[in-house]
């Protein structure tokens, strides 16, 4: 059988000292290192910006997933930044709910970075 | 790899790592009808988070280090999901021994309300009804 093809990309841009990341594809277990290289990346090239995390194109995320979001806001906090999730999807607003992370994060229904 | 395919079912059998995470979504759009995006997005999450489980659980126990999943066509199409782990407590989403396994669990139990889990000292079955087109997943 043949392997599926990658299933996940991240698309970092900075603008107006807001740092954006748009995640796309799968957000799963296997990927969140990748996330999390990406914004470790984007710290070293430029430090203490704000944070947006678009997962209008994430069309799976799971608990491994929520949890690398979490710590990047815990990480942010302790900078004195900022992270905001844009989190659009019917499933998603369900899945920030049901794990009480819209207690937690600053979730936004529209995002004016998206396509 | 191994597989077997039956009249009905569809079986594999796969290493314990979340490389495989994708070809297990892969295989279940390529067997199972389609749904709509919001859909497949809350069942192929539960699957994620069930298969992640099996994979977290049998790597604390590396005797047999992999998962099996299993495609039910007919009559009424499932995807079940199973390991040989040290087992879970399905009643309270609690693992038994290894890791922060509830969350993963209570997500998946909501995205599919149906799903069933059988779990003992010798391993878990997660059965995960598949949604009819259209049909409400929550």
């Amino acid at each position: 059988m043949n392997r599926p093809p990658p299933t996940f990309a991240i698309d970092t841009s900075v603008n107006n000292g807001l740092a954006y990341f748009e995640v796309i594809g799968e957000f799963d277990a296997r990927t969140v290192p990748q996330f999390e290289a990406a914004v470790t990346k984007q710290n070293q090239s430029t430090p203490d910006m704000d944070f947006v995390v678009c997962l209008s194109a994430a069309g799976i995320i799971d608990s491994s997933a929520l949890g690398a979001l979490v710590r990047l806001d815990t990480a942010q906090r302790k900078a004195n930044q900022s992270l905001s999730v844009h989190a659009p999807r019917p499933f998603q607003v369900d899945l920030l709910q049901i794990t009480g992370l819209t207690e937690i994060l600053t979730i936004t229904s529209n995002c004016e970075h998206c396509r | 790899m191994t597989a077997a395919q039956q009249d009905s079912t569809i079986c594999l059998t796969l290493p314990a790592d979340y490389e495989e995470l994708p070809l297990i979504r892969h295989v279940i759009r390529q067997t199972l009808p389609p749904l709509s995006r919001d859909q497949e997005s809350r069942y192929l999450g539960a699957i994620t988070e069930i298969a992640a489980n099996a994979i977290e659980s049998v790597t604390a126990t590396p005797l047999w280090p992999y998962i099996s999943l299993t495609i039910q066509l007919h009559p009424q199409p499932a995807v079940i999901i199973a390991d040989r782990g040290p087992g879970i407590d399905a009643s309270s989403h609690k693992p038994t021994k290894y890791g922060n396994l509830g969350q993963g669990l209570i997500i998946a139990k909501a995205a599919v309300p149906n799903l069933s889990i059988s779990s003992t000292a010798a391993g878990t079955i997660v059965r995960l009804p598949y949604p009819l087109p259209n049909q409400a997943a929550s």
